[in-house]
């Protein structure tokens, strides 16, 4: 419909996303200062692959996959998707109305799997309630369909008569993940969709999305503070820290070398499973910046062991420093930083 | 555990005793068997008359008859029983003609007396000082301050989940200006509030205008509470990760609330409504018993135990104070019902 | 020094079951570890193994209707002239004076979610001044004196002026260095930490981690560090001990725990948590199942329905008993020895 620029191969691009929070005070609700949750975010998933945004709390990553599905309106920016007709549309601007049509492309799998479900709905009711109210309104074939999408996700189809409760975390997530199946997505956004499994759940979940991927030719927005678990499924990564990306790389080069010093240190803290492998970790210094009060120049620079004092007045853009490889930092050519093989 | 156990009993006593004052306002003309504004100035401030249930070897339900005079030296009434009389009372005796539940018309009562004599009657709880039947006066009391507590919550449950629901779901201005409304409201004190609007009603309307502006004039304050609990969990299901995921299905705002948000809060909507029945009555037993909220000839129970103010009166004829005795019950079985409620709402309760 | 080779804490068989209407939980059927002085035990296990209630059944503050059944906590507490005594926790009174002592005295518990172990009412400065005043008997000013030494000591920044804030003035990271503030008043020769980082970032993970580290050599405290990543327990770790459904499957130095697992659930779980140095998009080897509902624990050993090495007619009959299999080395599994 516009914007011709994408080319097919990509499912998804995101350009120049904002979304600004408002902060209102006071008896009349007085509007005090604004929270820069997202600002400035461009990436694009091609199709068929996945694309993590990993980061720590507060830098933006679920606000900006809920601007995405247009949980939240944005602020600013391009979301640009192309559709299963083929046609590019502009999800960022689209009116309520026509976004409906739109929303059976594009779903999203939670990672709360307690409050993710109604309590008060049976599984039946939970995974037909897409089909159902997208017009497969004769219960026979919707039952059967049910039965057909809990198969996939590897749940016995007999459960479907049961209530969440009486299943485990991991069991939910299945059915969540069923529910996003219902209507032959081509986007899944993946919201921390493994944080709250038991360890030995977490890799059943994670080998089940591989799976489905494979077999529906998914494409993933993949949301993770957890880096060991992103390593496993992403073909992208891309960091976030304060409301915008700090490096994007495709994850091997990501992992093995790093080009922005949040990166480095992000890696180098993750706990590794191996006592031989205690290595001097990076500490950073101090904590995540406040959005609602980002720090001037680079927002990392409080925290980053290579500051220079254009850091401190001199915000970076986001430059390409290879193919592929894109970095937020003064100094993302001069230094070598240390990442983790495999 | 026990404690547990011990709550939920009282919750299903509670909602056994509010089942049964309902049904009193339901029969309330037949449980009568004198009509409420019926006085006697002969037999003011009669003691409760003792029922008699055998007579001669036989089921046979009579009372004795009485005799008052006047005491030269106190100028008192006092009464004798004369046990040579003895007045017969029969079941579903005929009475004063009334329509029951509005439609049927009968003259049938519970009880009643045999015959037609005038000097022949019945006086369970005594009367009061102008000589009307104090049972009867509190079986019509009963009708009128329930019904009017149930239209009071009525109102306030249309007002609270109009409003609260206006207010959670779209949020904003709407929400800021209900919700300073709200706060307004609740920062008078309620019994000046009362007072001034009861003052203001006009001297000559009806009963059933009064009736209506008084359930008006409590539900008023009612209402705010249930917008804030609907108010509430709008905004907290709002959040819910399976309110968004029903959207992302598809499904229309209508359905997200009607299929979702509604069920998911029904229950606390019946509970907080439960709750706040016992505050519309004891609102309009007070109002009626410091004479500014309904007026004789009406009755309830504020303007029954409007007699009972004074400490004397109370001295001479202590029965006078028996309309306490459901008010305080019926508050106290809404309460344990409401609290019973509460609990089982929360589907993830201990 | 033949104390140093002697636990300061050992736990021996423990039981804690919760005696609810739907029936008996056994949350801790049989759990026993060795504490040594400036070391760490890390009890690692997924939800609804019981190392959080194993914690709170040491330091007996078990909510209703749970209640410690069985085993010994032996405590080996310095007495005043030198000469050491021991006392089993096991058996005091939980509401007694004397286990209010050991509390917060002998041994300090922090929590995984700073913010609700904190009274939102009080600024840190007066809990820590009470805690101090409590095991130490200073006087107010000496004792604030103490605290604000204990919150520099725990990195928090300008501590003469944070001490008269409240836990909600404090970001996530500074308020768990105030629970450990805290939990360092009365000066602990344990110190239980209950999942102490999990609610953190990563980079404020590390921090605290290193923290504890620091603080532990300074003091020459134990820590008995609870928690489900096999990560923090790998950095910060010097024995194991694997639970789950209520029982230690596997204990041991953890050298041998992560390199030489014997336990099939130990060598499962650990080949199926994904690895930061794992190839790019590489499958992981799963444990099949899901965590039992502790109210229907399984006959026999409880992990034989998801274990790859099941014996029928061994493992659902019998219940395996934790069997040392070399000096350090302790397994419950009857792939080590017939029952």
């Amino acid at each position: 419909m516009m914007e011709a620029a994408t080319s097919p191969d990509y499912l998804l691009e995101v350009r120049g996303l904002r979304k600004y929070f408002l902060i209102h005070k006071g008896f009349l609700r007085k509007l005090v200062g604004q929270v820069r949750a997202v600002d400035d975010v461009s990436f694009s998933i091609e199709r068929g692959q996945t694309l993590a945004l990993v980061g720590e709390s507060g830098c933006g990553k679920t606000t900006t996959a809920r601007c995405i599905i247009r949980a939240h309106a944005p602020t600013a920016g391009q979301i640009l998707f192309r559709t299963d007709a083929d046609t590019v549309v502009d999800v960022a601007q689209l009116p309520k109305r026509q976004l409906r049509p739109l929303r059976r492309q594009m779903q999203m799998i939670f990672q709360d799997p307690y409050s993710s479900l109604n309590p008060r709905k049976t599984l039946l009711d939970i995974v037909g309630e897409p089909l159902l109210v997208n017009g497969l309104k004769n219960r026979q074939e919707r039952v059967a369909r049910v039965a057909d999408l809990l198969r996939l996700v590897g749940l016995q189809p007999e459960y479907m008569r049961r209530f969440p409760h009486a299943f485990s975390g991991g069991q939910r997530q299945r059915v969540g993940i069923a529910r996003a199946l219902a209507l032959h997505p081509s986007l899944i956004v993946a919201d921390e969709p493994v944080s709250a499994l038991d360890v030995s759940v977490q890799a059943q979940i994670l080998n089940l999305l591989q799976d489905l991927q494979a077999q529906f030719k998914l494409t993933y927005l993949f949301v993770a503070h957890d880096l060991s678990v992103v390593k496993h499924v992403s073909d992208r990564v891309a960091v976030m820290y304060v409301g915008q990306i700090v490096e994007s790389a495709p994850t091997e080069a990501l992992y093995t070398a790093p080009k922005h010093p949040y990166t480095e240190s992000l890696l180098s803290a993750v706990p590794k499973p191996d006592p031989r492998l205690r290595a001097q970790r990076i500490v950073l210094e101090g904590e995540v910046a406040d959005p609602a009060h980002p720090p001037s120049g680079c927002h990392f620079h409080p925290r980053c062991p290579y500051v220079l004092p254009v850091c401190r007045t001199e915000p970076p853009a986001l430059e390409a420093i290879a193919p592929g490889h894109f970095v937020r930092c003064h100094r993302a050519r001069e230094l070598t930083l240390r990442g983790v093989g495999s | 555990m026990r404690w547990r156990f011990r709550r939920h009993k009282l919750a299903i006593v509670g909602s056994i005793v509010v089942i049964f004052f309902y049904t009193v306002v339901l029969f309330a003309d037949f449980l009568a068997y004198a009509p409420p504004t019926e006085s006697e100035a002969q037999r003011s401030l009669l003691a409760p008359q003792g029922i008699h249930w055998v007579d001669h070897g036989r089921i046979d339900p009579y009372v004795y008859g009485f005799t008052g005079r006047r005491d030269p030296l106190t100028l008192k009434r006092v009464y004798t029983l004369d046990p040579t009389k003895k007045i017969s009372l029969r079941i579903f005796a005929h009475g004063f003609p009334y329509r029951l539940f509005g439609l049927i018309p009968t003259d049938r009562h519970l009880i009643g007396v045999v015959g037609a004599r005038t000097e022949d009657t019945l006086f369970v709880l005594g009367t009061d000082e102008q000589g009307r039947d104090l049972w009867s006066r509190l079986m019509y009391a009963t009708r009128t301050s329930l019904i009017i507590g149930l239209a009071g919550v009525t109102i306030a449950l249309f007002l609270g989940v109009l409003l609260g629901g206006i207010s959670g779901f779209y949020g904003g201005g709407v929400d800021t200006a209900i919700q300073r409304v709200i706060e307004i409201l609740r920062s008078i004190p309620t019994i000046p509030l009362w007072l001034g609007l009861a003052a203001a009603l006009p001297n000559d309307w009806t009963i059933g205008q009064v009736y209506f502006a008084i359930t008006l004039i409590i539900s008023l304050i009612g209402w705010t509470e249930l917008a804030r609990v609907v108010r509430g969990r709008f905004l907290s299901l709002r959040e819910e990760e399976f309110v968004m995921a029903a959207e992302l299905a598809g499904s229309s705002q209508v359905r997200i609330i009607l299929s979702h948000m509604v069920p998911s809060f029904l229950s606390h909507i019946i509970a907080a409504t439960t709750l706040a029945l016992p505050a519309m009555i004891v609102s309009e037993t007070s109002l009626s018993f410091l004479g500014l909220g309904l007026r004789p000839p009406a009755v309830s129970w504020g303007v029954l135990l409007q007699q009972a103010q004074n400490v004397q009166a109370l001295a001479i004829s202590p029965w006078l104070l028996i309309p306490a005795i459901p008010v305080i019950t019926v508050i106290l079985a809404f309460n344990f019902t409401g609290d019973g409620l509460r609990d089982a709402a929360d589907p993830y309760g201990h | 020094m033949a104390a140093a080779d002697q636990p300061i804490l050992d736990v021996r068989d423990l039981r804690t079951y919760f005696f609810r209407e739907e029936g008996t939980v056994k949350a801790v059927d049989g759990a026993s570890f060795e504490v040594f002085a400036g070391r760490t035990v890390g009890i690692v296990g997924e939800s609804g193994c019981g190392k959080t209630v194993t914690a709170k059944s040491i330091l007996r503050i078990v909510e209703r209707p749970g209640r410690v059944v069985g085993g010994q906590i032996y405590l080996r507490r310095a007495a005043h002239n030198g000469q050491a005594s021991t006392v089993d926790l096991a058996t005091l009174d939980p509401d007694g004076a004397e286990i209010r002592r050991i509390r917060g005295g002998d041994i300090a518990l922090v929590f995984q979610e700073p913010m609700s172990s904190i009274s939102p009412v009080h600024t840190i400065g007066n809990q820590m001044v009470e805690t101090v005043q409590l095991h130490t008997g200073l006087g107010a000013s000496a004792a604030r004196e103490q605290a604000i030494e204990m919150l520099r000591l725990v990195g928090i920044p300008k501590p003469e002026r944070r001490i008269d804030e409240y836990a909600f003035q404090l970001s996530g990271g500074l308020r768990q260095r105030a629970m450990i503030a805290l939990a360092l008043g009365g000066h602990p020769r344990i110190l239980i930490a209950d999942e102490p980082t999990t609610a953190l970032d990563v980079t404020t993970q590390a921090q605290i981690l290193d923290l504890l580290r620091h603080l532990q050599a300074q003091e020459q405290m134990a820590i008995v560090l609870i928690t489900h990543n096999l990560g923090v327990v790998a950095e910060m770790c010097d024995e194991v001990v694997v639970m789950y459904l209520g029982r230690v499957v596997e204990r041991g130095p953890v050298d041998a725990i992560f390199h030489a697992p014997k336990h099939p659930y130990t060598r499962m779980l650990l080949r199926s948590i994904p690895s930061i140095h794992a190839q790019v998009r590489t499958k992981l080897p799963t444990i099949a199942g899901s965590i039992p509902h502790p109210f229907n624990r399984p006959r026999g050993c409880p992990f034989h329905p998801r274990c790859p090495d099941f014996m029928p007619g061994v493992c659902d009959q019998n219940e395996p008993e934790l069997r040392a299999v070399s000096e350090s080395q302790a397994v419950s599994c009857f792939l080590y020895g017939a029952p």
